[in-house]
């Protein structure tokens, strides 16, 4: 029989790496809180029979939140044999609270006292034995991220698994709750398991009401047990919930009181306050941010990263593979549709991608390091200032900070999000900051037309950021986003050493979907995309053309290319390449790659997108990155807003709406950078000073939905 | 018959390696597809942390 291990514990106190440690498994690490949204199971490492399950971080069994919903659920119905509590060492105080509430479900419970390595160095001491003798459970130190202390946790989990538990439970309440609790035992015994006795009394008289729902206990019964728990709030001066949670909070203050030694008591800071008093300073958290990724975008895209992706696409594809291969092909009579089918379609297109994959690896090392460090979470905290008074929380820059890797997670990270207008507009607007598939569309037109400038990425980053704040302004002032943001709370994480493991584990993750996506998807893109380049009608008669400007492409990419033109980039080879972005944001590059003769230029010897800088002009060129950054996403992330929207209005609400708004900032960026750079006044300034006119009005217009809040709340306080 | 093959050896055989690789990435996509694995940036949904809200069982 295989036996069930929970890990429980609160958010960032290190579960996943425990996990990670005890599994052999490979779960993305992520050192912000909500990681992990649903449970995630693995086998013991050495136990076949031992299934070990992370649950969401929680900090109490209260369904305020989806994480705690799931991990409740799971705790109380599915029964697992033996739970793991990780408790942060640096946090006792707070996280124990969480301990209190799981060891009342009577399930044997170890308690692994995780970042020991942090609170020795801190000079603090936690005395184990006398924290195990308070709270009745086996207590064992753990540094989960130095892989110490989880096999010892682990086996003594495995031990205590499904035993009785015979313990004494910690005199966590005071005689009167005790009292009326034993009274709601008593009425309830025989329809609840014996186990769980006690967790359902104090659930019922804290009138958790999705117990209440789960149990339908009789009215009689209910007005019973109702006047139990009222004699008690009468008796101590409160509500039944906030009498458990103080009481909670004060046996654990004496505990902690009694078995824990800090070497700084009071308000000495730790070196996070420290570098927190600067990084996330009032004034100065902003400019670094940007300072930062800047930094980050200029090492990547312009500096080693230039360097690298310049001899991967010069001296790799263009003189060893192509140079070689297309002699080979030569010397051995392959009939030239097949060698062009070789290196303009899947050479061109596959290699233009893949020219980009050590650039997209330094960008993805160093975001991994910046996330593993602790920095993102500071972020999200940041973010939370300027995004409150546009009317979104903090709470949304998390999936942003997930969409900076890819669209589709990031999309579904926002069902944290409680409030439904907040989550549909994080949905929404959340793929607007540049995923890593569109960074090779950025480092094309950075190293093509702008000099290799890190300033492109930045901005591509920022203006993605701006356009969450102008859509967050522009649809509160809707009354199907109006209201007021949700609070968000976010614990900060200390700020450590990376983890080399996860840092190489996140950039290796990220970086071989790259190429894998490169071997399948972009592979077949780009063959479909030499034929339909590669054959068209001439004269009445289908053929292999040998100008791809009369081929069955161009001609479907002439029909759509006008919708284009006021945008700067009205010719077919990028109107077809903004469409093939939506099979995958990467085959932007590489349609380019194939339309614009990849492997020709490279024989030539010239600069390998030199062909493609004839077709575009620096200020057509950012237009159409723009547009391509901020439209629909690709067909995978559609997916996840379809199913996260679960409603097929809001799906194409979301798809025209991300569409509109990239095609005015595009219009509005071409057509007023072509007036002040000296071009001259037409139709489509015309248009541009209309559209600019209507978003001004839409930003800027009163918000009559705030004034209503505002009106009810008076009359509430009234 | 024989001498088209043996003039043309070169191009049937590197063109069957083409089609074989084609249709293997073919098979992987609808497998993909079938799996409910997408073709993210984030090696498909198996690996993302709230991949069991989507795929029960």
């Amino acid at each position: 029989m295989s036996i069930k291990i929970a890990l429980a514990g609160n958010p960032n106190s290190g579960k996943t790496t425990l996990f990670n440690d005890l599994t052999g498994s490979s779960q993305h690490v992520g050192n912000w809180p909500g990681v992990t949204v649903e449970k995630k199971e693995g086998t013991l490492k050495g136990h076949k029979d031992v299934m070990i399950q992370d649950l969401p971080g929680i900090y109490s069994l209260s369904p305020y939140t989806l994480e705690e919903v799931v991990s409740r659920q799971y705790l109380v119905s599915e029964k697992p044999d033996a739970i793991i509590d990780i408790v942060d060492g640096t946090n006792i105080e707070r996280n124990l609270y969480l301990t209190t509430q799981l060891i009342e479900l009577g399930i044997p419970t170890v308690i692994a006292v995780n970042m020991i390595d942090v609170v020795r160095r801190n000079g603090d001491v936690i005395n184990l034995k006398q924290l195990a003798d308070a709270l009745g459970c086996e207590v064992v130190e753990t540094s989960a991220l130095k892989g110490t202390g989880s096999k010892e946790a682990a086996e003594k989990a495995v031990a205590l698994a499904g035993k009785p538990e015979a313990r004494e439970l910690p005199p966590v309440f005071n005689g009167s709750v005790e009292h009326a609790i034993a009274h709601i035992e008593e009425s309830i015994e025989g329809k609840v398991a014996a186990r769980y006795l006690r967790w359902y009394a104090i659930k019922l008289f804290e009138r958790d009401e999705k117990v209440i729902e789960e149990l339908k206990l009789s009215d009689t019964l209910m007005e019973h047990l109702e006047e139990h728990i009222t004699a008690c709030e009468n008796e101590l001066g409160d509500d039944a919930e906030s009498i458990i949670t103080n009481q909670r909070y004060a046996y654990i203050a004496k505990l902690v009181q009694a078995a824990v030694k800090k070497k700084h008591v009071g308000q000495k800071m730790s070196a996070s306050d420290r570098i927190d008093r600067i990084v996330t300073n009032r004034i100065l958290a902003l400019p670094i941010f940007a300072f930062v990724m800047f930094c980050i975008y200029y090492i990547s895209i312009s500096t080693i990263g230039d360097v690298v992706t310049g001899w991967t696409n010069d001296t790799l594809f263009g003189e060893m593979i192509l140079g070689n291969l297309s002699t080979w092909f030569e010397s051995i009579h392959v009939a030239p549709w097949l060698s062009g089918l070789i290196t303009d379609g899947i050479i061109g297109g596959v290699g233009a991608v893949i020219g980009f994959v050590p650039q997209m690896l330094i960008l993805f090392f160093m975001l991994s390091i910046l996330e593993d460090v602790g920095y993102m979470a500071r972020v999200a905290f940041i973010m939370d200032r300027i995004f409150r008074r546009f009317g979104l929380s903090g709470k949304s820059f998390i999936p942003m900070l997930i969409s900076s890797g890819c669209g589709v997670p990031g999309v579904m990270a926002c069902r944290t999000i409680e409030n439904e207008r907040d989550r549909r507009m994080t949905i929404m607007t959340t793929t607007f900051v540049p995923c890593g598939a569109k960074m090779p569309i950025i480092a094309l037109f950075a190293g093509a037309l702008f000099g290799g400038s890190g300033l492109i990425a930045t901005s591509a980053y920022f203006i993605g950021i701006g356009s969450v704040i102008i859509s967050g302004i522009l649809l509160k002032k809707t009354k199907a986003f109006a209201g007021e943001a949700a609070p968000f709370v976010m614990e900060l994480p200390a700020y450590h050493v990376p983890s080399a493991r996860n840092v190489f584990h996140s950039t290796w993750e990220r970086g071989w979907s790259f190429i894998r996506r490169a071997g399948t998807i972009i592979l077949a893109s780009s063959v479909v995309l030499w034929f339909l380049q590669g054959f068209g009608i001439v004269d009445g008669v289908f053929g292999m053309v040998d100008d791809n400007n009369t081929s069955l492409l161009a001609a479907m990419g002439t029909v759509i290319s006008p919708v284009f033109a006021p945008l700067g980039f009205g010719g077919w080879k990028a109107t077809v390449a903004t469409f093939t972005g939506l099979i995958a944001k990467e085959n932007v590059v590489g349609t380019f790659g194939v339309l614009c003769g990849f492997s020709e230029v490279a024989e030539d010897g010239m600069e390998i997108w030199s062909n493609l800088a004839a077709d575009f002009t620096p200020l057509t060129a950012y237009s159409f990155m723009l547009f391509n950054l901020l439209c629909a996403p690709c067909f995978a992330a559609i997916g996840a807003i379809k199913r996260e929207m679960n409603n097929a209005k809001w799906t194409w609400a979301a798809i025209g709406y991300l569409c509109g708004y990239a095609y005015v900032i595009a219009l509005l960026v071409y057509q007023f950078g072509r007036l002040f750079s000296g071009g001259s006044f037409g139709i489509g300034t015309v248009f541009a000073i209309l559209v600019l006119a209507g978003l001004l009005y839409l930003l800027l217009r009163k918000n009559k939905y705030d004034e209503r809040i505002h009106e009810r709340k008076v009359a509430a306080n009234v | 018959m024989f001498e088209l093959i043996a003039q043309n050896l070169a191009t049937i055989m590197i063109g069957a390696v083409v089609f074989a690789i084609l249709a293997a990435v073919v098979i992987q996509l609808i497998k993909d597809h079938k799996n409910h694995r997408s073709s993210c940036s984030c090696c498909g949904c198996k690996n993302c942390a709230s991949s069991g809200v989507c795929h029960r069982g």
